[in-house]
């Protein structure tokens, strides 16, 4: 067993240098997966995308369209946050301006800024079987 | 065999399969340069805005087309002082506040100026020039293209050209954490 080594004596004995290495190796890989899964899950990343996606969606779109999108991913985000449903579906979207403002979380969020005049009529967020749609309607 | 001391407190070598002695600075060196390269290639991912701007310039162009073009003719109002560049549903205000600019010129067959609509930050318009030969990450999106289209004129059914310009340095902006506290 590559942990164990024979003594002079025959006895079994750990062999500390290979302990050492394990247990920083561990950390290493650990900081390694904390730091990426912590970055991939961030809520600054998910902000931007959705602020963006949904900007876009209006610029492209026509009076009197409707638009479901999945948000089932910033939702998950938000939750890790500590955000209620209720405060998600209050504060996730608002249009400020010409500007979509998305927020995952208490503080801050990210803004970005369609140039047509489109107004949103409506925009509802509806849970289901553990999905997060939101669907925005057109003015 | 027989290990010193030192070795035991402090080992400066671990051995591989083959027996071979491995120094653990080197392995310390290696572990540092993996963890390193993840991190720069993680964050480098991740703390890179999303480039929407050629999308939107795009967009825009498909709009603003849309605008003055219909069927491949020009729509009858374009060349009448009714019609404002306005009227296609864009906020000058916006676009110029957030880098965004938009124009037309609608020409005859010769390339004569019939109307011109500008809309935006006309800044701009001088950037997409450069842009032709540089493409750094400051230098706004820029989208052109020449179309044709029928029109009449004098009941005589003519060719002319749309030449569109639609340009964006719009990456949009973080709410800055201090506004808004309300969780």
């Amino acid at each position: 067993m590559a942990l164990k080594r024979l003594n002079k004596r025959g006895n079994e004995e750990l062999f500390m240098p290979e302990i050492i290495i394990l247990l920083v190796s561990i950390f290493f890989f650990s900081a390694m997966l904390y730091f990426v899964n912590k970055n991939s899950t961030s809520s600054l990343f998910y902000e931007e995308l959705y602020a963006k996606k949904i900007g876009l969606i209006i610029e492209g779109s026509k009076s009197g369209d409707v638009y479901k999108i999945d948000i089932t991913k910033p939702w998950e985000v938000s939750r890790k946050n500590k955000m209620s449903a209720d405060w998600f579906k209050t504060n996730f979207l608002s249009i400020e301006n010409q500007a979509v403002v998305v927020k995952l979380a208490s503080k801050g969020g990210y803004k970005f800024n369609y140039f047509s005049s489109k107004q949103i009529e409506s925009s509802l967020i509806n849970f289901n079987e553990g999905r997060a749609i939101l669907e925005i309607k057109i003015k | 065999m027989n290990k010193k001391r030192s070795d035991i407190i402090a080992p400066s070598f671990v051995l591989n399969k083959r027996g071979e002695k491995v120094s653990i600075f080197w392995w310390f060196v290696a572990c540092v340069a993996v963890f390193l390269t993840i991190l720069f290639v993680t964050l480098g991912f991740y703390a890179k805005p999303i480039d929407v701007r050629e999308l939107q310039v795009k967009m825009n162009y498909l709009s603003f087309y849309d605008c003055f073009i219909e069927d491949g003719f020009l729509k009858q109002d374009v060349l009448t002082d009714k019609f404002s560049g306005s009227v296609c549903g864009f906020n000058s205000e916006i676009m110029e506040n957030n880098f965004g600019f938009l124009q037309a010129n609608i020409t005859d067959y010769s390339g004569k100026e019939l109307e011109l609509f500008i809309i935006g930050d006309t800044s701009m318009a001088g950037y997409c020039d450069v842009v032709k030969n540089n493409t750094g990450k400051y230098f706004p999106n820029c989208y052109y293209k020449k179309e044709p289209f029928y029109y009449y004129e004098n009941n005589e059914r003519k060719i002319g050209y749309a030449e569109i310009l639609s340009a964006s340095n719009n990456h949009g902006a973080r709410v800055s954490v201090l506004e808004g506290k309300n969780g």
